[in-house]
């Protein structure tokens, strides 16, 4: 079962939209605009938290076993972390959590393209290919055009550094862009920025209200921290 | 008999922030469109119209006044009720326009808020003629106070909160029982005016309760929490005890 789907009810992409303020079966769709992956894995311990059955006992973490858990990915986290033993700290909890995101990432991830919220990793990955192979192309001619004799001393030298330095870095480049397109957080397009923005202004006053205790049910805090932050 | 504030929406809106002002004018403009003329009247009370509305911590209450509640026309303003309430505390109860004065027995202390300060945004007003009896009053006063000393055993005994958390859930229960004490002490005879802080320092004159840590819950929690549970026992036996006019 996706873990975009409550209680059976699918999730559509297009349910974020200006005007029309994002259900709980939108939640992570928000934090995967926000913030990715790490973003989702934060709402999801926040809503875990709400719902009463992870506490945190100074500094450690603990889950309660016979809790009620009404998502599927929270259940999901919550066998996770039941494994990692009574109690567990702050970094086996995120692990955790990011793991539980990344299954529904795909879903999530398409969703928001068909939206043109975000852009699509697909073009991202084939322009990070690109970048990749023009640098292997320049850097593999600036070293034939070294050893053909095009300069020779110390200009010979300068341009072998420039051709190596150049090349690393178009490289590196490449990998990170290639990196992120993968495993990172896909780029917003203008739509989704402005969409984004306008979820953030229209939950300002929930997102208050969760922070100082006021909302404490599981869906308001899932959809605060989504938005905003944990 | 307290005069009867019937205000008109224009007088109060100008005292809220302005984005809760253009919420609560998108809010109207969107009920008014879609439900024509099943909306019979709009209705601002509370803290926005009473006095003491706090920007950034209170809610907007507003009662949406229905000639017809079928489930569709409901989900058809669910999003825009949401909407508000997420983004400026805009709480609207749903109310039919042919069960208020039939459901002033189980409501008097809300029906009695309202009709005491409201401010019409949309319609006829339909609290300015209801009737609510003394004995309702007492009955929900005292339903009022044992809910509250029930959800506070409950915060303490399943909550698991301690120290400064326990602020926010105990400043909560402490507001909720504004309406109930300020309506005991009508009945007692002390017309306190409808304020919190007025209301929760009549209230622990007359119980001999000090109510001081009550004012910031989150500034001496444990101290709130025993003048909390004095209060409430105090003005329970109260309330049990009064014999009023049928």
């Amino acid at each position: 079962m996706s873990g975009l789907a409550f209680n059976g009810q699918p999730s559509l992409g297009d349910a974020l939209a200006i005007g029309r303020l994002p259900t709980r079966n939108d939640a992570l769709l928000v934090a995967e605009l926000r913030g990715g992956i790490d973003a989702v894995a934060r709402a999801l311990v926040a809503a875990s938290k709400a719902e009463g059955w992870l506490r945190e006992d100074g500094g450690s973490w603990r889950v309660l076993p016979d809790a009620r858990v009404s998502d599927p990915l929270r259940v999901a986290l919550r066998d996770r972390l039941a494994q990692s033993g009574r109690a567990f700290g702050v970094d086996a909890l995120h692990a955790a959590a990011l793991a539980v995101a990344l299954k529904d990432r795909d879903a999530r991830t398409s969703a928001l393209v068909n939206a043109g919220l975000v852009r699509d990793r697909a073009a991202a990955q084939m322009r990070s290919i690109a970048v990749f192979v023009g640098s292997d192309v320049f850097l593999v001619g600036g070293i034939l055009a070294i050893a053909l004799g095009y300069a020779k001393g110390p200009v010979l030298v300068s341009a072998a550094v420039l051709a190596i330095l150049v090349g690393a870095a178009t490289v590196g480049a490449g990998m990170f862009m290639l990196l992120r397109a993968t495993r990172g957080m896909p780029s917003r397009t203008a739509l989704g920025n402005r969409t984004l923005a306008w979820i953030e202004e229209n939950t300002q006053a929930l997102a208050e209200d969760v922070k100082n205790g006021m909302r404490r049910d599981a869906d308001s805090a899932l959809l605060a921290a989504a938005a905003h932050g944990a | 008999v307290r005069a009867v504030k019937t205000r008109k929406a224009a007088e109060v809106l100008p005292f809220l922030p302005a984005a809760v002002r253009n919420r609560l004018e998108e809010l109207a403009a969107t009920l008014q469109k879609t439900l024509g003329d099943k909306l019979h009247a709009l209705v601002l009370h509370g803290s926005a119209v009473r006095g003491g509305y706090v920007a950034g911590t209170s809610g907007v209450d507003v009662v949406v006044v229905l000639t017809d509640d079928a489930p569709a026309l409901l989900e058809s303003v669910g999003p825009a009720l949401r909407l508000a309430h997420a983004a400026a505390r805009i709480e609207c109860t749903l109310l039919r326009l042919d069960e208020i004065q039939r459901s002033a027995d189980v409501f008097p202390l809300l029906y009695a808020d309202i009709k005491d300060a409201h401010a019409m945004m949309h319609g006829a007003d339909p609290f300015a003629a209801l009737e609510i009896k003394s004995e309702h009053r007492r009955l929900r006063i005292e339903q009022e106070l044992r809910e509250a000393s029930l959800s506070l055993r409950r915060l303490v005994a399943y909550d698991d909160l301690a120290g400064p958390a326990l602020g926010a859930p105990l400043a909560h229960l402490v507001k909720r029982l504004r309406s109930p004490l300020r309506a005991l002490l009508a009945l007692l005879g002390d017309d306190v005016k409808d304020d919190h802080e007025r209301v929760l320092a009549a209230a622990g004159k007359r119980f001999d309760v000090d109510t001081t840590s009550l004012s910031s819950p989150a500034k001496k929690p444990h101290d709130a929490l025993i003048a909390l549970k004095r209060l409430l026992d105090a003005a329970t036996r109260a309330a049990d005890a009064l014999v009023v006019p049928a």
